[in-house]
């Protein structure tokens, strides 16, 4: 119950957030398609923002999408098998992406260290708060497959 | 040892692994446990570098595009003024299905989501004019693919992404092959339904009744021609052109067609960003999985092998279609282009093949394979949807593939069907 809660919870933040970053990503783009016609200016600060935002939006859906089983795979020949079968490639396949997410992570982490006084040449936004896109990503991933495993809180009485 | 990872990914992929995920974890493997020359934290950089490119951004806004277009009622208009125009043909509906097909370009970025989107508009009404329902789900399923490959479709966008070829030129590219896709399935379906007497129209529709869909369609017409002659006419680059198509829809979704309201506007945001997600995770996993194979240097190896068995361009252009054609065959067609291109893009350089006219053929035999048993991806979505046996669906599909095939040969022996326009466009 805790665990389908906190997806559902989980789902929210990430709509809002991503939809959010995507909307104004588009209206910056927007504004500067808009400014270049009118007013022969383009402004680079808020280029600067939609690549930033472009990178959370890549990233930041990555666990959701990976528990709802969204993404694209090839699962014609893991249809066709025994449901037990099935079970134990699932589990292998979710150990597989539980590793190479923990590297991942390991390596934004380096990264985050090393970005955190590193800025972008407009807006001198710290590189920190763009790389943690990346982070949130793989957070996310690596969360829900261990909630898939790992029951948080009490069954509800049946 | 280097080819591990590469053939990992293969094995991953099959084991239901998302695709973008199976290529970050061969391409991670790679460069953490075999090699030393690269740090992950590189790695990771790049992993965030590539995706902050401003040629990147097409996709999103193509996507947002497609998503607007659907929802502000301006492909139920081309439908119906599309019916309008040849609907009174032998096949009326069937003739409907390609010509949307074409018109619509292909926005869904995925043939298969295309061919599904196609399968709930128009075969339910195919079935009730009297068509065999496997006859209705083979001609969505054969012309969802024209979709992909007329502008501004979004495998076009993505390879051009992950290679150096120009998108407006890819776009150039798509058109001839898109149109002639059109004109012979339209053949095709005139010559299945005349032998087979489907569905024709009681009465061409009058003058009257084709003014006022096409008045009607006029502002879904005018988008697709500000498109097309806006960037052609240098008045705006691609992503502009998006942005202008967005405003345009929403504006006519909004107060022309009252298609939409506003507060559903943002529900059509989360549901781009969520695809976008979904396009840009398997683009990144092709990227670093091409990063991996360029730095162990395999393509160069596999083209050293295949220089063995063939020198011939030609040689080397009917093993890769081959391949192509398998794969398309086992997975869906963004993932295999995803996967292919990286592997092949730099071989198919070595051997003096033209790029755009390579994009063009990789695309094409994707989308192929896809509508061929035993397990393309666009035949198991249009048989899942209209509950078709395959083997029904097979019966049915077969002359559209042999035709899609003979075109593809076509493209290949005639480099100028897909490169005459980029070239005589943009020099």
């Amino acid at each position: 119950m805790v665990n389908k809660n906190l997806g559902r919870c989980s789902d929210k933040v990430i709509d809002s957030l991503g939809g959010g970053m995507f909307f104004l990503m588009i209206v910056f783009i927007a504004v500067n398609v808009l400014s270049l016609w009118f007013t022969g200016r383009r402004y680079a600060q808020l280029e600067e923002i939609v690549l930033s935002g472009f990178v959370w939006v890549t990233y930041i859906s990555l666990g959701s999408h990976y528990r709802k089983k969204q993404h694209i795979a090839v699962d014609f020949i893991v249809e066709r098998l025994r449901p037990e079968i099935k079970k134990v490639i699932e589990i292998i396949s979710d150990v597989i992406v539980f590793f190479i997410g923990i590297i991942v992570l390991f390596g934004t982490w380096k990264l985050l260290v090393l970005s955190i006084d590193k800025f972008t040449p407009m807006l001198k936004l710290r590189f920190f708060w763009i790389d943690l896109g990346l982070f949130f990503g793989f957070i996310s991933l690596i969360g829900n497959i261990l909630t898939k495993y790992i029951p948080l809180g009490k069954e509800e009485d049946k | 040892m280097i080819y591990l990872p590469g053939l990992l990914a293969f094995i991953l992929l099959f084991m239901g692994i998302p695709v973008g995920l199976s290529l970050l974890v061969s391409a991670l493997l790679y460069f953490s446990f075999m090699t030393d020359t690269l740090t992950l934290v590189s790695v990771v950089q790049r992993m965030i570098s590539l995706n902050m490119s401003t040629s990147l951004l097409t996709i999103p806004c193509f996507l947002m595009v497609g998503t607007v277009m659907n929802k502000c009622g301006i492909t139920s208009r081309l439908l119906r003024w599309c019916n309008a125009l040849v609907g009174h043909h032998e096949g009326g509906l069937a003739q409907v299905n390609v010509l949307l097909s074409t018109v619509n370009g292909g926005m869904c970025g995925s043939s298969g989501a295309d061919a599904a989107m196609q399968c709930k508009i128009l075969v339910p009404s195919m079935v009730e004019h009297g068509y065999p329902i496997a006859f209705a789900a083979a001609v969505t399923a054969a012309s969802g693919l024209i979709a992909p490959m007329i502008p501004p479709g979004n495998l076009l966008i993505l390879y051009s992404s992950m290679t150096d070829v120009s998108v407006v030129r890819m776009f150039m590219a798509g058109y001839f092959p898109g149109i002639l896709m059109c004109l012979s399935l339209l053949i095709v379906v005139a010559i299945v339904c005349r032998r087979n007497h489907y569905q024709s129209r009681s009465a061409r529709a009058g003058l009257k009744e084709v003014l006022v869909s096409t008045i009607d369609a006029s502002w879904s017409i005018l988008i697709m021609l500000v498109l097309i002659v806006g960037i052609r006419m240098g008045i705006f680059n691609v992503n502009e052109g998006a942005i202008v198509i967005i405003i345009l829809c929403f504006i006519i979704g909004l107060f022309v067609y009252k298609a939409i309201k506003i507060n559903e506007i943002p529900g059509l945001f989360i549901e781009t960003f969520h695809l976008t997600g979904n396009i840009m995770i398997m683009l990144m996993g092709s990227l670093l999985f091409g990063f991996y194979l360029t730095w162990a240097r395999i393509p160069q190896d596999i083209t050293a092998g295949l220089m063995q068995i063939t020198t011939s361009k030609y040689g080397f252009m009917a093993i890769s279609m081959l391949i192509m054609l398998v794969m398309g065959m086992l997975m869906d067609g963004t993932a295999m282009v995803m996967i292919i291109t990286p592997i092949l893009y730099p071989i198919a350089k070595s051997f003096g093949i033209d790029l755009i006219q390579f994009g063009i053929l990789v695309i094409l035999n994707a989308y192929v394979g896809s509508i061929t048993p035993p397990v393309g991806g666009v035949m198991y979505t249009v048989c899942n949807i209209t509950k078709v046996s395959i083997p029904a669906f097979f019966k049915q599909v077969k002359p559209f593939i042999v035709v899609l095939l003979i075109l593809l040969v076509l493209i290949a022996l005639i480099p100028e069907i897909s490169t005459y326009l980029p070239y005589a466009v943009y020099g």
